[in-house]
């Protein structure tokens, strides 16, 4: 879908035309969706955060910016929805930590690869595995600057935090989350032996 | 080694676009709440609903609130009653338990809780005409009295024997015992 189509859409949505909007919720939900579970690592919390945001999307319509890209407003809609969950839920997926570590180590030794793992669920425990110890904020830049390929500019605009911000969180990620491979592979070492 | 493994990791969870089980499912109801959400009338009818409710709960609140403050407020004053009244007890009680007491103290006693119920003017009254100790007698009685004495003292070589008799109070006792 081209942007003069998104921006028609949207005029159209801005008139109250419900089925103008179907077909950008249609368009656009597939991308809301991966980012967010992503970032949750949850399809019911991923799916409900989807759909508040096309809710407040749909609310919020008059006040949109033509000169701003439709996909970045709602990431920005997205990623500020999924920031506020992963601050309340921290303490609580902190406990699942050691669980889902001993699953990747058994599954990683027992297929040499990670390959098979990455399959619905799998996907979300792996995902949750490595940046389940990141901070909010190093999780989210890490998420949309790996996962989702945005640009620091992008992130920017979506998040609003500065360049140097980005910089460092996505720094402190990356050796967070390499440290993290080291240790599988010391603790492989170990079961060999 | 390890940058090769990160990159790897990361090239393969990209590769991987999570999707929701029912994309139409959740496109459905996306539309279902924005419809609901369209629709003025009903939305006006909740929301002014929620709001007498709302309005009702906060007028119940202040109500209940200014009802505990009273509570709390009546329970320090009798607090503060009862204490004073328990010290003002505590303090007679720690006077009149004394060892062996005596007539005298126990005449004491009875009068401290009897000073409890009095008015303070009364009180201070009756502590003073205690506090003096007098002994009124007219001046017939104590002529005859002295009389008496005289006698004894002429007739009666024991008299002092008789005397002890009539007066046991040592304070009486002493002036004669000096005399002699």
């Amino acid at each position: 879908m081209d942007q003069q189509t998104v921006k028609l859409l949207i005029s159209h949505s801005k008139h109250g035309d419900t089925a103008s909007f179907r077909k950008l919720v249609e368009f656009h939900q597939p991308f809301a969706y991966a980012a967010a579970f992503r970032l949750l690592c949850n399809d019911y919390e991923a799916e409900e955060i989807v759909q508040e945001a096309f809710i407040r999307v749909w609310k919020h319509l008059k006040d949109f910016k033509v000169e701003m890209r439709f996909t970045t407003w709602l990431y920005k809609i997205v990623v500020n929805l999924c920031y506020d969950k992963i601050k309340a839920n921290k303490a609580h997926h902190s406990l699942m930590q050691y669980d889902l570590e001993s699953s990747v180590i058994l599954n990683q030794s027992s297929s040499e690869n990670i390959e098979a793992n990455l399959i619905n669920h799998d996907l979300a425990q792996i995902i949750w595995f490595f940046t389940g110890e990141l901070t909010p904020r190093q999780k989210l830049v890490f998420t949309l600057t790996e996962l989702e390929g945005f640009s620091a500019e992008e992130i920017t605009l979506i998040t609003g935090m500065s360049a140097d911000k980005i910089k460092s969180n996505l720094y402190c990620a990356r050796q967070n989350i390499k440290n993290k491979l080291i240790r599988i592979e010391e603790r492989k070492g170990s079961h060999a032996f | 080694m390890h940058f090769k493994d990160y990159d790897q990791l990361i090239n393969r969870l990209k590769q991987v676009q999570p999707k929701p089980a029912s994309p139409e499912g959740l496109t459905d109801s996306i539309m279902n709440s924005i419809n609901i959400q369209k629709g003025g009338k009903r939305r006006f009818i909740i929301l002014k609903a929620n709001h007498s409710q709302w309005l009702w709960f906060n007028g119940f609140r202040v109500i209940t609130s200014a009802a505990a403050i009273f509570l709390i407020g009546l329970f320090l004053l009798q607090q503060n009653e009862i204490n004073s009244k328990l010290s003002r007890l505590e303090d007679q009680v720690a006077r009149t338990q004394l060892p062996a007491a005596s007539d005298e103290q126990l005449v004491a006693a009875e009068f401290q809780k009897v000073k409890l119920f009095l008015p303070d003017s009364v009180v201070n009254s009756l502590v003073d005409s205690v506090q003096t100790d007098m002994l009124q007698i007219n001046r017939r009685s104590l002529n005859f009295m002295l009389q008496k004495i005289q006698q004894l003292e002429n007739e009666n070589i024991s008299f002092r024997e008789k005397l002890q008799q009539y007066y046991t109070d040592s304070t009486l006792f002493k002036p004669l015992k000096e005399k002699k």
